[in-house]
């Protein structure tokens, strides 16, 4: 990794552009084996992740930051606090470059290869859990072998799947007709999730009763994966009274 | 009724666990009915037979008995489920801690750890879980019904205990779906 040269120039003006929001960035020229140029295309370059952090010295910069602190500490704290920031990122996503990769999946290790440091508190559990996946590898089932099911990333309580179907079928029956779409304006799910939860309350309620009456079908649609999402993440909760699916704020 | 002759009927079809709610509703018996008839159809499939009543993950399944591994492996050659050092690490500290998001489970290892963890998401033995309530919200993982079922564990309260902690995961255990 090669030295880095970095200058500024105290007479020129602030760089409005930046990562994390910072607005005015000080003009630091960097010169290295890795990197040529400025400070804000340096950060750029990491935030792209085209540059390998690593190949950058990153102690000259941090005194340059340093200098110019020292410098002119009677600026405005605006620039002074995004020179603190863009630092403190530069320094970070350094960090994480040089933590350790995990090379590929290996090759089980022959059984005399002496034992490697474990993660702290966990090395018994880790091996107990060997044993548990040999033990459990003694027994066979009749559907062994077969893709283990997707496992619904939502929690339903004791509702199921087929509730959640027929509450959304009841709901596209009554549906308006899709309008033909002349101009295509896109949609955001989480707008509509904000609309969801707003119409949504405490009391459990059937869909029916939730979903707007002048809905079209594809209206329909969306607000039904948006409730999903909203199930998901525990936004809102679904119950079944009296064989239907009735749904309420979390 | 004698219920051992249906239950065995119901639980040799059955392709997961069946919990004794769902045995109760296939066989229009109650929860103390069925368990009772678990007891008696267990203790005559250990004394006789190539088949055992196991429970894990949540419920009951017929299983082949262990001292028959080797003869059940000639004949159904089944895929070796291996797991490397590296994504055991992650997969127990996903065991102990979930729901966790990769940056606390990196921070625990020391290491990146999304290869391990997009292992086990492949594996069905790791699930998204929701967004933690944090700058960013980072996704949330924790472990599946399919791990309870590869582990031979009943529920994350059998999960062996870390240097003098209870086997149960600390705080924000999430109810499995």
């Amino acid at each position: 990794m090669s030295a880095s040269l970095v200058v500024f120039d105290p007479a020129a003006p602030p760089v409005a552009t930046g990562p994390a929001g910072v607005q005015r960035l000080p003009v630091l020229e960097i010169e290295s084996e890795a990197y040529r140029g400025s400070l804000g295309g340096l950060l750029e370059c990491a935030r792209l992740r085209r540059i390998d952090l690593r190949e950058v010295a990153i102690h000259p910069i941090c005194e340059a930051y340093v200098a110019y602190l020292l410098e002119f500490q009677d600026r405005d704290l605006e620039v002074l606090g995004g020179a603190l920031t863009v630092l403190a990122y530069l320094v970070e996503r350094k960090a994480w470059a040089m933590l350790p990769v995990p090379e590929a999946e290996p090759e089980p290790l022959p059984e005399d290869t002496p034992e490697l440091p474990v993660i702290g508190g966990f090395g018994e559990a880790i091996d107990r859990l060997f044993d548990l996946a040999a033990e459990r590898q003694r027994f066979a089932f009749r559907a062994q072998g077969r893709e283990a099911p997707y496992e619904m990333p939502i929690t339903l309580g004791e509702a199921r799947l087929g509730d959640l179907a027929a509450a959304f079928e009841r709901v596209l029956r009554r549906a308006k007709p899709d309008v033909p779409i002349v101009v295509y304006q896109r949609r955001s799910l989480a707008e509509v999730m904000r609309h969801v939860v707003r119409d949504l309350d405490a009391d459990f309620r059937s869909l029916d009763d939730v979903a707007p009456a002048d809905a079209t079908r594809t209206d329909c649609v969306w607000w039904f994966l948006a409730l999903l999402e909203l199930i998901r993440l525990r936004q809102a909760r679904v119950r079944v009274v009296d064989g239907l699916a009735r749904f309420a704020r979390a | 009724m004698n219920l051992v002759p249906a239950l065995e009927a119901v639980l040799f079809v059955a392709e997961a666990p069946m919990t004794p709610e769902d045995l109760a509703t296939a066989l229009g018996a109650t929860r103390a009915e069925v368990l009772d008839a678990l007891e008696r159809l267990g203790d005559r499939m250990e004394d006789t037979g190539g088949l055992q009543i196991v429970r894990l993950a949540g419920g009951f399944q017929i299983a082949t008995k262990p001292e028959h591994a080797e003869h059940v492996a000639r004949a159904s050659k089944p895929t070796a489920r291996r797991f490397s050092r590296s994504v055991m690490e992650v997969l127990a500290v996903v065991a102990y801690r979930q729901p966790v998001t990769l940056a606390e489970i990196e921070a625990i290892r020391g290491v990146q750890s999304d290869y391990g963890v997009r292992q086990l998401v492949e594996r069905r033995l790791v699930r998204e879980a929701g967004r933690k309530q944090a700058p960013g919200r980072p996704m949330l993982y924790a472990t599946t019904r399919q791990f309870l079922h590869e582990f031979n564990l009943d529920s994350l309260a059998g999960l062996p205990p870390i240097d003098g902690e209870s086997g149960d995961p600390l705080q924000g255990i999430l109810t499995l779906a």
